[in-house]
């Protein structure tokens, strides 16, 4: 194909598009660096992480505000809370829903996260739903900035989605520090503390597992397997549904992987809800 | 069962029921020294809404308040004459500033009462405090803030003196810094009250004192969620160079390029006095050379620090 020839491809929809080639070659070469940043962003970020700044969410490691905070400050990532926020709605028991609209900025590009608490939430009323003037509602609200901050540092390091517990242990992060939930089919949550209170049971032995090993279990094998099964499991000796497998792309191999979703964290409107003690590691929510 | 695991969790819950949000109505000369008026501004306004501090600066606080009771022990076994104003707090007015000084101590000639602020540090930052200016030019913050107590304390009772009592809090060991009283950092602080003040008194919320730019500040702000300050930080670029390759390389070589300088060091010492010396296949030559002083320029300079993730 002659220089700067005009080439054309068909997408999905049968419709035709016509592309430069240079400029399609130009797109290429931006991807492959996009996707080089991205990597590096993520290597970064997990270096200057610990075990106590990811939590295992049903297996998939989420970032708390404390390793949030690190990996703004080395990104140099800039925030503002926008005019007329933190917002405060009431529902009509008189519950407040506090709302943070911030912008984020990074290297002149700007995105806006917003963060939201109810303090009708469960976190918040507990399981004998308090009156709203039993809740410190000075809570609430902080809940909902840290919420709008995780969102909105995530949002503009996209490198920090969609990890898995390997990604982390390849980074030297100690996983035994990691705190861990899951969640019992059915349930708006699993119970926290120990393997005899959990209700969560080993998928191949039956023996009862805690949280922790349930949601370790989870990211690394597919199951929830007791820590006797993990070590089986780990020689082979334990059939694993193997984890789907990662597709190599250009230049890295986090190209294509799905965004996260949009409800992230998870809230307590979310069939997933998760346990109480999730939320302690969200500075200002205790 | 008693289990280290128990006792470990009976004190953390103690500390944790120590952690307390007290109202804050006025401003008070252990907190004048903040950096950030906006801080003040919110923490007086609000003062219901700030985060608690955690567990570990509880930890802190108890800490901190055994070893004033241990310092000031020390100083009354000592035979100074010690004041420990502990009932009642002082304020003044205009601005508003409440307080209360660890202690005060009897000078044995005039019998005046000099007021001192007690602290314990860690063994570094005891180390580092030997003179005001140290604790002026201190990287943290609430350093820098700490004299601040001591001019209001002066400037309260007219004396022209106060004094820090530092106790390292590993060794147990003290040290006293003369802190002569500042009129002009005085006046900034008591001018800061007002502007502080002044924006309290507005009751349309219009005018709200500038904050800080100091991003450690803001970091640990217990009222940062209600400031409206942009968190500006400066933004890094990830280099897709050779740059990591060659601080790699810089690494390789630093072992050897220590050794080469201290390899020359020693062959200036093995030459010594020697004006020309026959070392097997070398030659080695050596003469006296005058260099002519001369004054450095003032320039800027460049610094790079590279440090490891």
């Amino acid at each position: 194909m002659a220089e700067n020839e005009l080439m054309t491809v068909q997408d999905a929809n049968d419709a035709l598009i016509e592309l430069d080639y240079d400029n399609v070659l130009a797109l290429a070469e931006r991807a492959d660096k996009m996707v080089g940043a991205l990597n590096k962003i993520m290597q970064a970020a997990l270096k200057i992480t610990n075990g106590k700044d990811w939590v295992l969410i049903g297996g998939t490691p989420y970032l708390q505000e404390t390793g949030a905070s690190k990996v703004a400050r080395l990104f140099g990532i800039s925030w503002k809370i926008c005019d007329g926020y933190p917002m405060k709605e009431l529902d009509k028991d008189g519950y407040p829903t506090y709302t943070y609209r911030m912008e984020f900025t990074m290297h002149g590009q700007t995105i806006t996260a917003e963060g939201m608490r109810n303090a009708a939430d469960e976190f918040f009323t507990g399981k004998n739903k308090k009156s709203v003037d039993e809740i410190d509602l000075a809570d609430v609200k902080r809940a909902a900035y840290t919420n709008c901050l995780n969102r909105g540092i995530k949002g503009i390091l996209p490198g920090l989605r969609n990890l898995d517990v390997s990604d982390l242990e390849a980074a030297g992060i100690n996983i035994g520090k990691t705190k861990g939930y899951t969640f019992k089919e059915g349930s708006k949550g699993g119970n926290t503390g120990s393997a005899e209170e959990s209700g969560l049971v080993c998928s191949n032995c039956g023996e009862k597992i805690s949280q922790k090993v349930a949601s370790y279990s989870e990211g690394k094998f597919g199951r929830r397997l007791c820590m006797n099964c993990q070590k089986a499991a780990a020689k082979g000796a334990i059939d694993v549904t193997p984890k789907e497998e990662k597709q190599p792309t250009r230049g890295g191999r986090r190209a294509q992987q799905a965004p996260e979703p949009e409800d992230y964290p998870p809230t307590p409107d979310d069939d997933h809800f998760p346990p109480a003690d999730y939320y302690d590691d969200f500075g200002g929510e205790q | 069962m008693l289990t280290a695991g128990y006792i470990a969790e009976k004190i953390s819950d103690f500390v944790k029921s120590e952690i307390k949000v007290y109202p804050v109505n006025n401003l008070r000369a252990s907190n004048i020294g903040h950096p950030c008026e906006r801080y003040l501004y919110l923490l007086i306004k609000h003062w219901d809404e700030q985060q608690p501090h955690d567990e570990g600066l509880q930890n802190i606080f108890d800490f901190g308040n055994s070893v004033e009771e241990y310092t000031i022990k020390k100083l009354k076994d000592a035979g100074l004459e010690i004041i420990t104003p502990t009932q009642r707090s002082w304020k003044v007015e205009n601005p508003f500033i409440t307080g209360r000084e660890d202690i005060r101590i009897k000078d044995p000639e005039d019998g005046q009462l000099y007021p001192a602020e007690i602290k314990g540090l860690s063994p570094f930052e005891w180390e580092r405090l030997n003179s005001i200016e140290d604790f002026y030019n201190s990287k943290r913050y609430y350093v820098r803030g700490y004299p601040s107590q001591l001019m209001v304390y002066c400037w309260k009772f007219e004396k022209e003196k106060g004094f820090f009592i530092l106790t390292n809090k590993l060794t147990g060991k003290i040290k006293i810094i003369e802190v002569p009283f500042d009129w002009d950092r005085a006046d900034a602080l008591l001018k800061k009250g007002e502007r502080i003040y002044k924006a309290l008194a507005d009751q349309s919320g219009k005018t709200v004192p500038a904050a800080c730019e100091d991003i450690t500040v803001c970091e640990e702000c217990a009222m940062r969620h209600l400031c409206s300050a942009s968190i500006e930080r400066p933004e890094m670029d990830i280099d897709d160079g050779e740059l990591e390759a060659l601080i790699d390389r810089k690494g390789e070589l630093a072992a050897a390029y220590k050794e080469y300088n201290e390899t020359n060091d020693k062959i200036k010492a093995a030459v010594g006095d020697r004006d020309k010396v026959l070392a097997g296949k070398y030659v080695v030559t050596a003469k006296n050379i005058e260099r002519k002083e001369y004054v450095v320029k003032a320039r800027t300079e460049r610094r790079i620090t590279v440090t490891r993730l």
